[in-house]
């Protein structure tokens, strides 16, 4: 009874040592995002605040607008927020308030903008300019297809 | 009146032990190794609505064991080995769990068996597995094998085997503690269940299960479904089990959840299927 006792405990033991390595260590792959800032001015054209979805907790308020120099950003409030625990939320411009995500088409129903990892005030640089048909921003779990929230810009 | 050792439930939302009122005499044994597995892209949120997602698999080894000290005391271990999990549109992330050990106490011995079983869930697994898409290089979904909370589960179960019958029931109650993950408050759960056992010839046993499972209260932090925040479900269970040897016997589950009496939410619902084998010294 001790050895197996000492059996079980050893198993266990190296069972944690055994975990699999290939991602909490994994570096972060990138995509281009570019971290411009907004020159001079912020001047929102249209805003919406987010509805969450699926418990989320997806709360704050999206503008649309240009900066001084008429360049076009995507703004998050500071009060932007959403459950960031479970990975990447990524950003979308849509027709929408609901991803129609159709790849076989070049998505025409959806603007991809970038992933966000965390809360508060955020600017978005979009170049080109968003089409006037992207009225809805969408926060999209893209590894479970799962949305968590949407705005409707008015 | 005869003990009746059973295998332990393979459905791995149910982690628990001592579902039964019988316990372990001294240096009795009862050890079970399983393997399960799960695919499924319904997902129930928090409100109860179905979402059809990427598809979700996990694929789990657990560890059960209970053993007898004597004077009514028995010890209890169910530990999650080593879990997989992953969607469809990512990597699969592994790793092993977290492991409950108990302490299952004999209220009351004879006809009308009732037991108490008391101990912490340990977080052994590592609480943060993030698992990165295969279809875009900046996605990633956190799939940890173990919710990162210690917690103190307790459970109270009562069981009678009918006379002359080769029939038994058992029913049980489960209160789990839960604590925090990184400042975010889990809500305390229950669960309840009935259990029916039914032995056609000597070497065989055919159990049937029904669980209800429930957080209290409001969700209180994270919506993800690994670590439980709001889950709530009811789940049916078939078991075989089958003695091959005096000591050793083969066991197949399987488990389907439903809304029969607790809602299902914050789950991915599908059939669990699972295989195992079991050793016992009595």
């Amino acid at each position: 009874m001790k050895n197996l006792l000492f059996a079980f405990g050893l198993m266990i033991f190296v069972l944690i040592g055994c975990d699999d390595d290939d991602d909490d260590d994994t570096p972060t792959q990138t995509i281009t995002v570019d971290s411009s800032m907004p020159v001079g001015m912020f001047t929102s054209n249209m805003s919406g605040t987010f509805t969450e979805q699926n418990g989320t907790g997806s709360a704050g308020t999206a503008q649309l607008g240009v900066d001084s120099d008429g360049t076009q950003f995507l703004r998050f409030s500071n009060d932007f927020t959403s459950d960031f625990g479970t990975g990447t939320i990524t950003v979308y411009l849509s027709t929408s308030d609901e991803a129609m995500f159709d790849p076989a088409n070049g998505n025409p129903e959806v603007r991809i903008v970038a992933p966000v990892t965390s809360g508060g005030e955020k600017f978005f640089k979009l170049d080109p300019e968003a089409d006037a048909q992207f009225d809805h921003v969408i926060l999209w779990c893209g590894s479970a297809g799962i949305p968590f929230g949407f705005a409707e810009l008015n | 009146m005869k003990r009746i050792l059973l295998p332990f439930t393979f459905l791995l939302a149910l982690t628990s032990a001592g579902q039964s009122g019988w316990v372990k005499e001294k240096n009795e044994l009862y050890i079970q190794l399983a393997y399960s597995s799960f695919q499924s892209d319904q997902y129930y949120n928090l409100d109860g609505a179905l979402l059809k997602t990427a598809e979700f698999s996990q694929q789990s080894t657990v560890l059960y064991g209970e053993y007898g000290l004597g004077k009514n005391f028995a010890i209890l271990l169910n530990y999650v080995a080593y879990r997989w999990n992953g969607f469809e549109t990512t990597q699969t992330v592994s790793g092993t769990g977290d492991a409950f050990l108990g302490v299952q106490y004999a209220i009351n011995e004879g006809e009308f068996p009732i037991s108490i079983t008391v101990g912490p869930e340990i977080p052994l697994a590592r609480a943060n597995r993030f698992a990165m898409s295969t279809i875009n290089d900046f996605d990633r979904i956190n799939l940890p094998t173990g919710d990162g909370e210690w917690n103190v589960k307790a459970t109270l179960a009562a069981s009678h085997r009918f006379k002359d019958l080769p029939v038994y029931a058992s029913l049980y109650s489960t209160f789990n503690y839960r604590t925090s993950f990184e400042d975010e408050p889990f809500s305390n759960q229950v669960k309840t269940g009935l259990e029916i056992g039914y032995q056609p010839i000597k070497a065989m046993w055919i159990q049937a299960k029904l669980h209800a499972f429930a957080s209290l209260g409001e969700p209180k932090g994270g919506s993800d479904f690994i670590r439980g925040e709001g889950t709530s479900f009811t789940a049916v269970e078939f078991t075989v089990s089958y003695s091959f040897t005096k000591r050793w016997m083969a066991v197949a589950n399987t488990a389907l959840y439903t809304d029969w009496v607790a809602q299902r939410k914050n789950l991915y619902s599908a059939p669990n299927y699972g295989l195992g084998i079991a050793f016992k010294l009595d």
